[in-house]
């Protein structure tokens, strides 16, 4: 009955799947929030939990929440790994939004037989982290022993890429709004035994050592670059929002105030990007820095206009100095 | 092109934001203006008429956009428009100071059916910058009619109305240059065209079509998914994923050419001096100064709204709203006294309550008015994005908030110009906790009757709110409307000198929609309660108002408040400013003066201080309500408001209430 994935009722599976994504720190997962995140009532949950308990896929203690057995994660992480393959394919090769993407994943993966799942594995070229930055489990089940590591673990004056948090909600979202996404890269300033400074992308932000504890990264090095993964493992350019500007080359965020550069590419999502270019941000146009005060949003000039743009878009905007390849680069 | 048969003509305007659209539409149609939506969307459709020789023209404002693109409702309500509707010309405005972002739009206008006159307006501040703009060259370059405008000064509008007329007879020779898609990118288009089929909906150019499917529109691209068969779209959809960067290589096409109109038609190119614009701005948006401004600007608006509102207003109750009292009190001396009663305490005084505070609202309506004519607002926006991030929100939605000082309902209807739902939605939320005017009126009426330093009191209530907001803000953000980053992206026009006619219409067309709002919903009210406050027996103290208010005294006493207060209270649901008018009305007195003592003895001072907090967070008036539902297209969010507010007023009131209590004994 559980060896085969196959063979288990699709409820069965999204029952695991959810509960292996909702524990945290190998804590039980409260049944309210089971319940919630599957959408059945309460009721229906404890039902389905003493019965997935008899068959020795979770340990369920009452008031307490239910955790997850071995038998029962290497279930999970099979429809784990089917379901980030198909959102790898869906949102890189289909170019499908994300959460458009997650929803069919979340119909094919039960549909998907083994055979198919790695044969898709072989087209997608293995891939390692679904668009979000989340591991792919390997076919045996394991998660990758990928060079990840929590932030805590890396050394001031050291780079890496930040790749997921998974500390409590309010505290990820905090950290999303400091510019911390899937893909970002990150510099540690300073290390203390309290906390962490971090530069991203030109802004300082502190993270408490608990925090950072967990925050998942890859650090530089041998690793693959998270832009890279979705880069070369799906043919075409993956979908704009994972192309995060890469270190090397410099973003307008990083323009002197009254230094002058030319666009050389825009990043970000589809709406993002044609706005950009209406308002005059096409490749090859000058740009002008305005004022920038490495915090907060700047203002620029573009075709004889004045714009504000946060620094997250400024982010966005790669440039190159003036007078190189000028005009030529795209053409 | 057809020839109206009647005379009339169908002009729609387009245009970038801050070109002076609005002035142009403005001079053109004055006040038969008339402001709607455009059917099932939250956008402004504003329309009006006028006439030149023996012609008629019907105007219609399309909404101010960059591009028409369809990233945004107004892009759509626009393009859709000019396909849909086929006016007879469109009149793109265009500010010659950027002449080459502005050409943009029209490059885009090109390729649709109607037939676009240039209206290139600002030449005077492009001359200023050393910009030397020959427009017949523009003209013959384009093919289209080119009309040199300075709207502010109302110069160029009879030779713009005149070239309409030759372009809608046929006199002139209508042969625009459509721009062509960079070469690189021809053949794909082509191939692009070929597989459209069947599926090109009438009225829309086949090219047109092509180019948008190839920048990536998602309008268009679902409906052709919709319509085509599954082999021609996957083709389609693999030509696409070719050109994944196609909304780039469009857009850069698109300003080639323009860059070749400008080199035609530019005679002289921009002297590179600093600008006004730019010497203020060294001030306006500077991490600091730009904050002392916008404080001091602030800070001056309300001066200026109260030091020079309040002595007007008190002229207008003393001697409009009394005298009308008074002879309306002698033409109904013979008529029973419920009569009498219903017109002078009901009517004449809930209205004139509301009447004489509308120089209040004038005053402040004018001051942001000429802010936003200006362009100072965009300024504030930048200072505050900072702040407003703390929120989850970007700059943009300071706009609405401030708009907020004077009355709830534009604010809330403002929140337009914020491009996200969710931001959008969140700023709706927090709208209703700007202090309107019509707070600040009973504030300002109830603080002297009780505090020393009534100024200290007002400051501190204003305060308050702006915490309580912030507050909100982020405790909404954080627990219910967790959601993604929102791109701040906003325009920060050239400053320029105010146009009275401008500000004028703006501020006329707040006000009337509040006088409106006086004449009907408030004059109802106060009406009702005052038959309220009469039945059954003709006094106030056995009357249903009463006993409605005595149910809920239980729960006043922790406020320190008795019934009347809390009928007040109820009664501000209406309006704001009923409240006084209320307790005029309980009290028993017209008179102001009157009215102040009576509430010293019937009110400690803490429990004044804890309906002051009170009123001033309670949950927004009926109007505001209204524009919540409207705006949001839910009853359940407009309900969501009132219950939030109501829960965070009540705590409020209890709070100050038990603290004020104990302190001030």
């Amino acid at each position: 009955m559980t060896d085969s994935t196959g063979v288990l009722s699709e409820s069965v599976q999204m029952y695991m799947v959810n509960i292996l994504r909702l524990a945290k720190h190998g804590q039980p997962v409260p049944l309210s929030q089971l319940a919630a995140s599957l959408d059945v009532s309460p009721i229906s949950a404890n039902q389905m939990c003493r019965k997935l308990q008899d068959e020795g896929l979770v340990i369920y203690v009452p008031y307490k929440g239910v955790s997850i057995t071995p038998v029962g994660e290497q279930v999970a992480m099979r429809v784990l790994r089917r379901h980030r393959l198909w959102e790898v394919f869906l949102v890189g090769n289909l170019r499908m939004e994300w959460a458009e993407a997650h929803e069919t994943a979340c119909r094919l993966e039960h549909a998907t037989p083994d055979e198919v799942i790695e044969r898709l594995d072989a087209f997608l070229g293995h891939p390692r982290v679904n668009p979000q930055g989340d591991p792919i489990p390997a076919a045996t089940g394991a998660l990758p022993a990928a060079a990840t590591r929590t932030l805590a673990e890396l050394e001031a004056g050291q780079r890496g890429w930040y790749l997921r948090c998974t500390g409590d909600e309010a505290a990820c979202s905090f950290l999303a709004g400091q510019g911390l996404r899937p893909g970002a890269e990150l510099h540690v300033v300073v290390v203390s035994s309290e906390s962490l400074l971090l530069d991203i992308a030109g802004q300082n932000v502190a993270v408490s050592r608990a925090a950072a504890n967990t925050i998942q990264v890859e650090p530089d090095g041998r690793s693959v670059d998270p832009a890279q993964v979705h880069t070369q493992s799906v043919e075409e350019p993956a979908p704009d929002r994972f192309h995060q500007p890469q270190s090397t080359g410099s973003t307008l965020s990083t323009l002197g105030v009254g230094q002058s550069a030319v666009i050389e590419d825009l990043h970000g999502g589809h709406g993002f990007r044609s706005r950009l270019a209406a308002l005059g941000f096409t490749p090859g146009t000058a740009i002008t820095m305005v004022r920038n005060l490495r915090r907060g949003p700047i203002i620029v000039s573009v075709r004889d206009t004045r714009i504000a743009l946060g620094r997250q878009e400024a982010q966005q905007v790669l440039i190159r100095p003036e007078g190189r390849d000028h005009d030529n680069a795209k053409q | 092109m057809t020839t109206p048969s009647s005379k009339r003509i169908r002009v729609a305007l387009a245009g970038q934001p801050n070109v002076g659209k609005s002035t142009v539409f403005n001079l053109l149609t004055g006040l038969s203006q008339h402001v709607g939506n455009w059917p099932g969307k939250t956008v402004e459709q504003k329309s009006g008429t006028c006439s030149y020789r023996e012609w008629t023209f019907d105007l219609i404002d399309l909404p101010g956009t960059y591009s028409l693109s369809a990233n945004s409702p107004e892009e759509l309500v626009s393009r859709d428009y000019i396909i849909r509707e086929k006016p007879d010309v469109v009149v793109a405005v265009l500010d010659a100071s950027a002449l080459e972002r502005n050409l943009y739009l029209v490059s885009e206008l090109l390729p649709l059916p109607a037939p676009v006159i240039v209206a290139l307006n600002m030449v005077d501040v492009a001359e200023q910058q050393g910009l030397k703009i020959e427009p017949h060259v523009l003209e013959a370059a384009l093919g289209v009619p080119v009309v040199p405008l300075i709207a502010t000064k109302g110069r160029g509008i009879h030779e713009l109305l005149a070239r309409i007329q030759d372009v809608v007879c046929g006199t002139v020779e209508y042969r625009p240059n459509i721009p062509s898609i960079r070469a690189d990118h021809q053949s794909v288009l082509e191939q692009i065209e070929a597989l459209l089929g069947d599926c090109i909906p009438a009225d829309y150019p086949r090219t047109w079509v092509a180019l948008k499917i190839l920048e990536g529109d998602k309008q268009l691209t679902a409906m052709l998914r919709e319509c085509l068969p599954a082999s021609q779209w996957s083709q389609i959809n693999n030509i696409l994923r070719q050109h994944e960067d196609a909304c780039l290589a469009v857009a850069s096409g698109r300003y080639e050419w323009i860059g070749r109109m400008i080199r035609a038609a530019v005679f002289k190119p921009r002297s590179g001096q600093i600008t006004l614009t730019d010497q203020l701005d060294r001030w306006a948006t500077h991490p600091f100064w730009g904050l002392a401004i916008l404080a001091g600007i602030l800070g001056g608006t309300f001066w200026l709204t109260y030091a020079v509102g309040m002595p007007l207003q008190r002229l207008i109750d003393r001697y409009i709203v009394h005298t009308a009292a008074v002879l309306a009190g002698h033409t109904l001396a013979s008529t029973p006294t419920w009569v009498t009663g219903l017109v002078v305490n009901g009517m004449i005084n809930g209205v004139g309550m509301v009447v004489s505070f509308f120089p209040i609202l004038a005053i402040f309506f004018a001051v942001l008015g000429t802010l936003e004519d200006v362009g100072y607002m965009s300024r504030g926006a930048y200072v505050m994005d900072r702040f407003m991030h703390w929120m989850g929100l970007h700059g943009k939605s300071f706009l609405p908030l401030f708009l907020g000082f004077g009355c709830n309902v534009p604010a809330v209807m403002g929140t337009r110009v914020i491009e996200s739902e969710r931001a959008r939605l969140l700023t709706i939320l927090i709208a209703p906790l700007v202090p309107c005017t019509a707070r600040m009126a009973v504030v300002a009426f109830l603080a002297p009757a009780f505090f020393s330093a009534p100024a200290l009191v007002s400051w501190g209530l204003l305060a308050v709110n702006l915490l309580v907001l912030a507050l909100s803000g982020v405790l909404i953000n954080k627990v219910f409307l967790k959601g993604e980053h929102v791109a701040f992206i906003m325009e920060l026009p050239l400053y320029h000198l105010p146009s009275p006619r401008t500000i004028g219409l703006i501020t006329g067309q707040r006000l009337v929609s509040f006088l409106r709002k006086a004449g009907t919903v408030i004059l109802t009210v106060s009406v009702i309660v005052w038959v309220l406050s009469t039945l059954p027996h003709g006094d106030i103290e056995s009357s249903l108002l009463a006993n409605f208010g005595r149910l809920l005294e239980p729960f006043g006493k922790w406020m320190g408040l008795d019934w009347r207060m809390i009928v007040a209270l109820l009664s501000s649901f209406v309006a704001k400013e009923n409240a006084i008018a209320t307790l005029g009305v309980l009290f028993g007195t017209a008179n102001q003066v009157r009215l102040t003592t009576l509430l010293r003895s019937a009110l400690t001072p803490a429990a004044a201080l804890a309906f002051l907090v009170v009123q001033m967070l309670f949950i927004p008036c009926v109007a505001t309500v209204g524009a919540i539902k409207q705006e949001t297209n839910s009853w359940r969010w407009a309900m969501v408001s009132v219950l939030f507010l109501l829960v965070v007023s009540l705590l409020g009131g209890v709070l100050t209430y038990q603290v004020a209590s104990r302190l001030l004994h």
